[in-house]
C-alpha cells in the first residue's frame, strides 16, 4: 500500500523506496499511539500521501509527457490491456500532485471522496471536483489520442 | 480502444493503478543501506574527532604554557617590586638613623 502509492505518484522506484523507507520509520517511532488496524491504516495512507507529495516537491518533477510519448492503445481484446493500463498510468502521471494523488486514492485504494478528504486534508466538495475533473481530462486526453492516431 | 466513457475509464483506472509491490530486495536493500549510513556517519563522527582533539590540545596546551609564562613574569615582576622597596625602605631608615645621630 505505501510503496504502491508513492511509486503510482512519483514513477520513481529508488524514490519511492526512500519514502516508503521514512514512512514505516515514522511509524516506528510515533507507532505506539496508534491503537487498532484501522488506525494504523489510515495513519500509513495519511502519511504516505503527505511524504509522498513533499518527495515529489523536493523533486520539483512532474511527470510533463506529451501525448505523442504515450504509445496508443492496442484494440482492447478480452479481459485486459496491458498498454492501456500503462497509457493510463503515463496519464494520470501527468496530472498535478494533488489531484494525481486523489485518483491514487481513489483507484488503487480504492477509498471513497470522504476518506480521500480526511487522508489529505481537504473538504469533501473539493475532492469530488479534483476527481471530476481529473476523470475528464483523462477521458479527453485519452480521445484525443485517438483521433491523433486514427488521422 | 475502447472509447474513453467514465464507466470504463473508471474500470481501467482501477486496473491500472493496481498495487505495486517493491521488489523482492527492498527489505534487503533497506537493511544494508541503513548500516552503510550509519557506517559513514560514524566514520565521519571519528573523523572530526580525530581532527578536533589534536588541535583542541594543542591549543589547550598552548594557553596552558601562556598562562604559565604571564605567572612567571607576574611573580618576577612582584620579586622586583619588593626588593626595589626593601632598598627604598633601607635607604630611608639609613637617613633617619642619621638625622639622629645628628
Amino acid at each position: 500500500m505505501v510503496f504502491s502509492l508513492a511509486y503510482h505518484f512519483l514513477q520513481d522506484r529508488p524514490l519511492a523506496e526512500d519514502v516508503t523507507q521514512e514512512v514505516f520509520l515514522q511509524l516506528y517511532r510515533e507507532g505506539s499511539s496508534l491503537e487498532t488496524d484501522t488506525h494504523v491504516r489510515f495513519w500509513l495512507r495519511k502519511v504516505a500521501t503527505h511524504r509522498s507529495i513533499d518527495a515529489a516537491r523536493r523533486r520539483k518533477f512532474r511527470p510533463r509527457l506529451t501525448l505523442e510519448e504515450i504509445r496508443e492503445p492496442a484494440a482492447r481484446e478480452g479481459f485486459r490491456d496491458p498498454m492501456l493500463s500503462e497509457t493510463l498510468r503515463k496519464l494520470v502521471a501527468t496530472l498535478p500532485d494533488t489531484p494525481r494523488m486523489v485518483v491514487l486514492l481513489r483507484y488503487q485504494e480504492d477509498m471513497d471522496p470522504s476518506e480521500i478528504a480526511e487522508t489529505i486534508g481537504m473538504p469533501v466538495s473539493t475532492v469530488k471536483s479534483h476527481l471530476h475533473r481529473s476523470l475528464a481530462i483523462l477521458r479527453e486526453k485519452m480521445q484525443r489520442m485517438k483521433k491523433e492516431h486514427a488521422s | 480502444m475502447m472509447p474513453p466513457d467514465e464507466l470504463d475509464l473508471e474500470l481501467e483506472l482501477h486496473r491500472a493503478l493496481a498495487r505495486v509491490e517493491p521488489g523482492k530486495d527492498f527489505s534487503a536493500l533497506r537493511y544494508s543501506r541503513w548500516p552503510a549510513r550509519n557506517r559513514l556517519l560514524t566514520l565521519a563522527a571519528a573523523i572530526v574527532l580525530l581532527v578536533l582533539l589534536p588541535v583542541g590540545g594543542i591549543e589547550y596546551r598552548a594557553r596552558q604554557q601562556r598562562r604559565e609564562e604571564a605567572r612567571a613574569e607576574l611573580i618576577q615582576a612582584l620579586r622586583i617590586t619588593q626588593s626595589k622597596l626593601q632598598k627604598t625602605q633601607q635607604m630611608v631608615i639609613r637617613q633617619l638613623d642619621r638625622r639622629n645621630a645628628l
